[in-house]
């Protein structure tokens, strides 16, 4: 307890200057995870460059940023008249490349470029 | 011979009552609060339950009980129905259906059916369902190609299926079922294929159709009475569809029914809504255009139109009127009224008296809503700002920050009403558009639309500052009034649900489930599930214990490359070509989130 109480404090005293990593456990598990699948399945070779890749990511967003990014990608590509609102909002495409972008940066860095399924 | 006459005469009670049982089941059903029979928990759509072992003081404890992952990509609507220890959930196309065991979440069965998958391009919005009805043994399902059909609720076989509508005519289904005694009612999507909208009765013992009502066209085809069906207090009269009309446009003029449907088991009738006339383009098609755009009050049993409430005549926007209509005894304007509450997308917050029709309260319940000043008290008619109309501004003119967009203030996702706080909580959407009618051909089994849009945040248009696509608002549907609003990013396309522990609960499309206080809105609890959410939070109990399932999944899953139809195939309508990226990844889907409190919480 007393271990959780410092860390908070020390996490909360570092500069914005490379952000804090405020990721939530649950959103880098899952990350990896998706990661992993997307690399052709779990093993280390797929779990080093995904943990790699998400902190690379992390380094340059907030999570809220990183999350209304995301959702906002997944958003555009829904089918019809609803995805609408979303592909045409304004900033909504550069706000999908540019984590687009984060994420290739961090694919490269990371050596986790070459798919192996996806 | 005495003998057999009184056998005969039991065998005959035996029968009647069993077709006054399927409604007297599902109603007990949805009256013991330990079950969600229906889609809104109870006949009157009100999405709202008297479990109170989860409430504000407890909230912040919850925590995933189990999960169920379906397997089916694209995105999940609806809810589970939950009754005794069996839990039934449906996906989008290809509308599988799962029985689940409460005891160890095992699977009891599954039901996939076989359908054409020259279904998908023809559906406009995305191959959702809403979801399952049940009466008499019997889980009724309707699927995407139109096929209704009813499985045996303990085994999942077949028992019966009946064609509903033709999909090389754009005819597809993606609404919820609802019974009332012997009778399944469905409608129809594909007002963007320019199909004729009806509601249906099939007789739930063997699926013969018991009749078909139109939107529109001649009185015969639309089951109305011209003396005695009413529009704002008087008789409709003869032909009130066919005059409202260029020639025979009717024929193809949308008016589709893909709603919800309510019922009122004292005044024996259901309520829905009619979807937007076709085309888009509102110059082609002079006229009201009736009764498309309408909240429809019909007899339970004959079909037989009480009343009709037109709420966009001559659509020049795609305000589909197909939203729920939750039924609820309130005090409007200091008098208790049998009322009917819709949200309708053309941003009106509707009070009727469900009894007589009579038009009580119309408020706008986004501010940002500006295509009409107000609706006329007296005839019922939204006054038409001329700069926002699309008819008026004219073919291949783009006019310019209508509010709200096609989409609407609220889409199909239902609200819940509290009794307890008298408020309703209605998920919104804060997005408006320019639209650019042009001219098209009808083509059956083509899109029939006929205007470009583009949409953007409200807060463009009213200079505010904002950019949320969203807002959770609570309504007070006597006065007409926001009661308090929750700001959100993403447009609220989760069903709500509101309990007697003064919580209520939506998903956003994020994928948080969130759990507010019902008096103030304040957050109690958030929670972030595997995928956006666009399905409805159902509550149920189970071993002692009130539980809360909701659908997340609107494709797309964490650490998995998407932004693919970025620059792509997604665009404009037809729900083609999406999706793609995730095709290989078939172990991901929808996923069923169940909460509970821990023990001693």
């Amino acid at each position: 307890m007393r271990l959780r109480v410092l860390l908070v404090v020390v996490l909360s005293v570092i500069p914005r200057l490379g952000l804090a990593n405020d990721f939530p456990t649950q959103a880098r598990v899952e990350f990896v995870l998706g990661c992993m699948e997307d690399h052709g399945g779990q093993s280390y070779d797929t779990l080093y460059p995904c943990v790699c890749v998400i902190d690379k990511i992390a380094e340059r967003m907030t999570y809220k940023e990183y999350e209304h990014a995301d959702t906002m990608s997944v958003m555009i590509t829904t089918p019809g008249e609803r995805g609408g609102a979303f592909r045409d909002a304004p900033g909504a495409r550069k706000e999908v490349r540019n984590l687009r972008r984060i994420r290739e940066e961090a694919e490269r860095v990371c050596s986790a470029g070459q798919k192996k399924s996806g | 011979m005495r003998k057999s006459a009184l056998t005969l005469a039991v065998f005959a009670g035996t029968i009647a009552s069993g077709f006054a049982n399927a409604n007297q089941e599902v109603m007990k059903l949805t009256q013991d609060s330990a079950n969600w029979a229906i889609w809104g928990g109870n006949y009157a759509g009100q999405r709202y339950s008297e479990l109170n072992q989860i409430n504000t003081g407890n909230a912040k404890k919850l925590q995933v009980a189990w999960t169920f992952s379906t397997g089916v990509l694209r995105g999940h609507e609806g809810g589970p129905l939950v009754f005794g220890d069996t839990l039934y959930i449906h996906t989008p196309f290809p509308n599988k259906v799962f029985s689940i065991n409460l005891a160890d979440q095992t699977i009891n069965w599954k039901y996939e059916p076989k359908q054409n998958p020259d279904t998908i391009p023809v559906m406009c919005c995305d191959t959702v369902n809403r979801g399952l009805a049940y009466a008499d043994g019997k889980i009724f399902l309707q699927q995407a190609d139109t096929t209704l059909v009813a499985l045996d609720s303990k085994t999942g076989k077949l028992i019966w299926s009946v064609k509903n509508g033709d999909p090389k005519k754009g005819e597809t289904n993606t609404n919820a079922p609802i019974v009332v005694k012997d009778k399944v009612y469905t409608g129809i999507s594909g007002g963007e294929f320019g199909v004729r909208g009806f509601v249906a009765a099939y007789n739930i013992k063997d699926g013969s159709l018991a009749w078909k009502c139109y939107s529109m066209g001649p009185d015969s085809d639309m089951c109305v009475d011209p003396n005695q069906t009413t529009a704002m207090g008087k008789p409709i009269g003869k032909d009130s569809s066919l005059k409202t009309w260029k020639g025979d446009q009717w024929k193809i003029g949308g008016g589709t029914t893909w709603g919800w449907f309510s019922y009122d088991a004292d005044l024996n009738l259901i309520y829905y809504g009619s979807g937007n006339p076709s085309t888009w383009n509102p110059v082609v098609r002079p006229g009201d255009n009736k009764w498309s755009m309408t909240i429809m009050a019909r007899d339970a049993d004959s079909g037989m139109a009480k009343w009709f409430y037109q709420m966009t005549p001559h659509d020049e926007w795609d305000y589909d009127g197909i939203n729920e209509m939750i039924l609820a005894d309130i005090d409007v304007k200091g008098q208790k009224r049998q009322a009917l509450v819709h949200f309708d997308r053309n941003g009106f917050g509707y009070t009727m008296d469900r009894v007589t029709g009579e038009l009580l309260v119309a408020e706008k319940f986004d501010p940002a809503v500006n295509w009409a000043t107000h609706v006329d008290m007296t005839t019922g008619r939204p006054q038409v700002v001329a700069k926002y109309s699309t008819g008026q501004g004219g073919e291949d003119v783009n006019t310019k920050n209508i509010c709200p967009a096609a989409l609407g203030s609220k889409d199909q996702q239902p609200a819940a009403f509290s009794p307890r706080t008298g408020l309703f909580y209605v998920p919104t959407n804060h997005v408006c558009m320019d639209y650019e009618p042009f001219r098209v051909e009808y083509v059956a089994g083509q899109p029939y639309v006929g205007a470009t849009l583009s949409m953007f945040p409200a807060g463009k248009v009213t200079g505010d500052g904002t950019n949320n696509l969203g807002n959770f608002i609570a309504w007070d549907a006597s006065s007409g009034k926001i009661k308090w609003s929750i700001s959100e990013p993403f447009s609220a396309w989760s069903g709500a649900l509101a309990t007697a522990g003064d919580i209520v609960a939506y998903g956003t499309l994020e994928g948080y489930l969130k759990v507010v206080d019902a008096k103030s809105g304040k957050e109690l609890y958030k929670f972030k599930t595997a995928s956006g959410i666009i399905g409805n939070v159902n509550t149920w109990e189970y071993n002692g214990k009130q539980y809360i399932g909701v659908l997340s999944g609107v494709g797309g899953w964490a650490g998995i490359g998407m932004a693919a139809g970025l620059e792509g195939d997604t665009e404009g309508l037809g729900a083609v070509g999406a999706y793609k990226a995730l095709a290989k990844h078939t172990q991901l889907g929808g996923v069923l989130t169940v909460f509970v409190l821990p023990d001693g919480a």
